[in-house]
């Protein structure tokens, strides 16, 4: 009978329904937790089934999974061969081989020791497996060597030797990591949610710094990224690494054997498809890892599905969101029980920035591993991040940008958001005993708050007539935010939140610059607490969410505001303190632009103030000059002087004709027009990319002041002027040859042109201006023939050129069109000589 | 053998039409198939990293059926007859190893000792001759280690072939897996 030994099998049909009861058993005890388990074997009162039971339970924990991993998927040819091969206690080079640590694809790794006694470090040996030898797979493992030796970063296993062995088989040593799989620290450490983002920052900073050096990982997995004893993540196993050339091109025939190198759960769908891989491959494997840190599973249901189902999954599946993948089943990934909690933390930000790094699309994705890495790092930092989902302040946002019908939408957007954001704050009172709902809640509100001041305020200031939008939405923004402060003020990212909400609400209640209500007095209000509060910030050390930012500004607006009123020497103080700060963080990251920009328009407002007759200023014109010409200094060297920013652009017109501007009103004149005419180069450069509307107002312009000098007589400031005008209007034409506006323009200024020839005596070339009017004119006519007032021109143009050059077949036709027009109304006297000069020629 | 696709498709629609003998016939085609496209495999002409036996099935599936006419119920017959092919050829290899090895001849590689993670491995004629004990007392359970380790199947394909619900594969799995080993451990202790 079965209970004598309970190895062997356990009878036939006899015992079908002992069977059924030991599989009962079986099953409540397996699914229990292993500590409930000796009880409840104790309460089975037959011993031989309770044998059974015991002796299935330890078998399943020997078990191990083996089975899990169907047969053919063992059957892998290098794998069988490591068997009968095992060189643990064999020496290469200096090395001794202590044990087999791992096998990959073409390598196996020992653990080994230097064999030299003074020099007892541990390290890890990667070689070719035997009989693997082929030509390809021998250049692949040098490549690896190669691309390891170009990585020296923290973060990423070192590379310390390689060479060859005895039998030709090419090896490398490597750093030995003592660590876990990344997943695997995670889980036992219990470590929290942020301390997981930080921990994937890590992993980000090592892949962006493979990815400088052009090359990608193309295998992150948690098996890949372990973490130290010393708590520091790296990066192993570059085996299917590649090199980017230059061009980002993959090298064709080390990707044909790399390509088919994968781990389905990890591969992006541009690797299981087997197109060319990216940086933005090791992007969409981050968004694998970072999806399993944060929720305890991976995006697809992996251990379950055939990989080619999870490989239909990869390319096709949209993955679940990571607030909706935690479940009690991932408490112990986790490593913590109130799963609600961290699912309600993850919805919104978290799961739009996992979801943006697991885009089907490889340009959909974070465009590189740092910007992924800057937005867990906002997140962090409690600042709005830029993954955007199906948020509420996003579909509020699109729904403005759908309806771009003015003040009316903006008004029904608000309404709806503030109707929902009364009910959220009541909520939260109430939940206030369910400490970690009223946390979520908390924030909720903050995240609408945000959305009122930033996105929604942002998308509406282009709207015309949305100043009152504009406050309504900074100060309800603010109003939210304010109440959060008041239940906790020890929270610096929320005060940092309130310095920029008071900023933006002084913005549109009076800045003296811009669009604003002109309520400065409130404004000066507003400024001065965003001040107080950026202050406090910097004074206790919280600089990472942008205090010293917020605290430039604010001293900025508040010297302009106080100026406004006449409080010189106090707005002069606070211009010049945020001078400093702008200063100072030009000089601390000399690279960016922005901060050098910031400190050009500091200088120019200080400036302004100092000296500037065109504003309310103190008098000191040396002093504004000076500020100016600071400002022209940094403009003109790198980055700026490069650099064809809009910004950049608008302040060195705006820097050049503020000194051209104070040079005048010394009667430096000559002075003044070197840098009035460099403000205008400019402003035209920058008009030139701005739009048609703007450039044709500059040679307009030019259109006009050459007329004027020639009737003054000054001939080389009318060619000066007029050639400048015919480049442009010639421009606009190319730009745009259908544009009927842009033909006559061209054909009045190839008509002004002939005037000035005629009148400095270049008859034929006065005649040849003509011509390219008429030719203008005539394409225009046959294209628009109801445009009367072309053909009248085009009629005057002949007959000048008639009379110019004495041409009587232009006269005849000058003359007829005038004839067909004479009863149209667009006439005048000047028509009726132009006909008797016409008439006596002919 | 005029036309092995005609043949495989009609024997599948026999199936699916609940004709019993036709899963019999079957199995021959299917075998041959899977031996040719394993032994390619094996013999490392192909440089695929691994092997995926869904991916092997599925392509034996290709070349045996017209697609056309086989609805996707037929796919799931098609792998629980490969399953019981892939363990006959897994499994003749095996032997095949072991008699070369009592001869004297080469080390023992590839099939008779499938590699597993790192260093632990299943023997797989212990495994077999397991089944056949478990089959006899619970077919279904040996069936289901069938079409789970040799089909390579998943929990709900599996549970489709059987005819039971995703629940009860993963409790029998648990148990065959549980009772397996403990044969093999007794096996191995002998």
């Amino acid at each position: 009978m079965s209970e004598s030994t309970p190895t062997s099998a356990t009878g036939g049909d006899a015992d079908g329904e002992r069977w059924r009861q030991l599989q009962a058993l079986f099953d409540a005890a397996a699914d229990l937790d292993p500590e409930a388990r000796p009880e409840f074997l104790a309460s089975i009162e037959d011993a031989a089934l309770r044998e059974q039971v015991l002796s299935l339970l330890e078998a399943l924990d020997r078990e191990g999974g083996e089975l899990e991993v169907p047969a053919v998927e063992r059957v892998d040819p290098s794998t069988a061969t490591t068997l009968s091969e095992n060189l643990a206690g064999s020496r290469i080079g200096s090395y001794r081989l202590l044990r087999l640590v791992g096998s990959g694809g073409m390598g196996v790794v020992y653990e080994a020791q230097r064999a030299d006694e003074q020099y007892r470090q541990r390290v890890a040996i990667k070689l070719l497996r035997q009989g693997v030898d082929s030509r390809l797979t021998n250049e692949r493992f040098r490549r690896e060597r190669q691309i390891l030796a170009a990585l020296d970063h923290p973060g990423i296993a070192r590379l310390l030797d390689g060479g060859a062995t005895e039998d030709g088989r090419p090896y490398y040593v490597m750093e030995f990591i003592d660590g876990v799989p990344i997943t695997e620290y995670c889980a036992r450490a219990r470590l929290g949610l942020r301390d997981r983002l930080r921990l994937f920052r890590e992993v980000c900073a090592a892949v962006h710094f493979a990815h400088k050096n052009m090359v990608v990982h193309r295998d992150l997995k948690p098996g890949n990224v372990l973490v130290a004893g010393d708590g520091r993540v790296k990066l192993l196993d570059f085996g299917i690494a590649k090199l980017l050339s230059a061009g980002g091109r993959s090298e064709q025939t080390l990707t044909l054997y790399g390509g088919r190198m994968l781990t389905p759960a990890y591969a992006s769908p541009e690797q299981v498809q087997g197109e060319p891989v990216t940086t933005a491959s090791d992007v969409y494997s981050l968004g694998v890892l970072l999806y399993e840190l944060l929720t305890g599973r991976k995006p697809f249901a992996s251990d379950t599905a055939s990989t080619e189902d999870l490989m239909a999954d990869v390319l096709a599946t949209e993955p679940t969101r990571p607030s909706d993948a935690v479940s009690e089943e991932t408490i112990p990934q986790l490593g913590r029980a109130d799963w609600r909690a961290i699912r309600r933390r993850l919805e919104g930000e978290l799961d739009n920035i996992v979801l943006m790094a697991l885009r089907k699309e490889p340009n959909q994705r974070y465009p590189s591993v740092s910007q992924l890495s800057d937005d867990v790092r906002r997140y962090l930092d409690r600042l709005p991040v830029l993954a955007q989902g199906d948020a509420a302040g996003y579909r509020a946002r699109k729904f403005v940008a759908r309806h771009r019908v003015g003040a009316l939408a903006v008004g029904l957007v608000l309404v709806l958001l503030v109707g929902g954001f009364s009910a959220t704050l009541v909520q939260a009172r109430r939940a206030e005993r369910a400490r970690d709902l009223a946390e979520a809640r908390f924030d909720d509100t903050r995240t609408l708050a945000n959305a009122l001041l930033f996105e929604l305020h942002d998308v509406v200031a282009d709207l015309p007539g949305s100043t009152l939008a504009r406050e309504m939405l900074v100060s309800k923004g603010l109003e939210y935010l304010d109440a959060l402060a008041a239940e906790t003020d020890d929270d610096p990212a929320l005060q940092a939140e309130l310095a920029e909400a008071y900023f933006r609400l002084g913005m549109v209640l009076g800045t003296p610059s811009g669009a604003s209500l002109g309520q400065v007095s409130q404004a000066e209000v507003s400024f001065g607490r965003s001040l107080d509060i950026a202050q406090r910030l910097v004074d206790q050390g919280h600089t990472e969410g942008g205090a010293h930012r917020s605290l430039a500004l604010a001293h900025e607006k508040l010297g302009d505001v106080l100026a406004f009123r006449g409080a010189l020497d106090e707005g002069i103080d606070h211009a010049r303190r945020a001078l400093g700060l702008w200063s100072l963080f030009a000089q601390s990251s000399p690279e960016d632009e922005r901060a050098r920009l910031s400190a050009v328009i500091s200088h120019v407002k200080l400036g302004d103030l100092l000296g500037n007759p065109t504003f309310v200023n103190a008098g000191d014109e040396a002093g504004a000059i000076g500020e100016y010409q600071y400002a022209l200094n940094l403009l003109s060297s790198a980055p700026l002087a490069e650099s064809d920013d809009a910004g950049v652009l608008r302040y060195r017109g705006l820097v050049h004709e503020r000194l051209g501007g104070m040079m005048r009103g010394q009667e430096r004149f000559e002075e003044a027009l070197v840098s009035l005419e460099r403000s205008l180069a400019t402003r035209i450069e920058l008009a030139a990319d701005e739009g048609t509307e703007l450039l044709r107002d500059v040679a307009v312009t030019y259109h006009q002041i050459c007329g004027t000098h020639l009737s003054l007589g000054d001939l080389p400031s009318a060619s000066q002027n007029c050639s400048a005008m015919l480049g442009l209007y010639q421009r606009l034409f190319d730009r745009d040859p259908a544009n009927a506006q842009a033909g006559r323009d061209l054909a009045l200024g190839h008509e002004m042109v002939a005037r000035l020839h005629r009148a400095a005596g270049r008859v034929q070339v006065a005649g040849a201006s003509l011509r390219e009017a008429i030719a203008v004119r005539d394409a225009l006519r046959t294209r628009a023939p109801d445009d009367l007032v072309n053909r009248r021109d085009r009629a005057r143009a002949l007959i000048r050129l008639c009379e110019l050059v004495d041409d009587s077949a232009a006269c005849r036709l000058g003359l007829d069109e005038l004839e067909a027009l004479m009863e149209s109304g667009v006439t005048t006297e000047q028509d009726e000589e132009l006909k008797s000069v016409a008439s006596a020629r002919l | 053998m005029v036309d092995a696709n005609t043949d495989v498709t009609g024997l599948l629609e026999r199936m699916q039409g609940g004709d019993e003998r036709a899963s019999g016939q079957l199995v021959p085609f299917v075998y041959d198939e899977l031996r040719r496209l394993a032994g390619h495999y094996m013999r490392g002409e192909r440089d695929d990293h691994t092997l995926q036996p869904t991916a092997l099935v599925h392509e034996a599936y290709l070349k045996l059926t017209d697609q056309r006419s086989v609805q996707w119920a037929g796919r799931t017959h098609f792998v629980a007859v490969a399953a019981t092919a892939m363990r006959r050829i897994l499994l003749d290899h095996a032997r095949r190893h072991r008699a070369e090895k009592r001869g004297g001849g080469r080390k023992a590689t590839l099939v008779d000792k499938l590699a597993i993670a790192k260093e632990r491995e299943i023997d797989l004629i212990a495994l077999d001759q397991a089944l056949v004990r478990l089959a006899v007392i619970d077919e279904r359970k040996a069936r289901l280690v069938e079409l789970r380790f040799f089909g390579g199947l998943n929990i709900e394909e599996t549970a489709a072939a059987l005819d039971v619900s995703p629940t009860t594969v993963k409790r029998d799995w648990r148990f065959a897996r549980a009772w397996l080993q403990r044969e093999l451990d007794g096996a191995a202790g002998e």
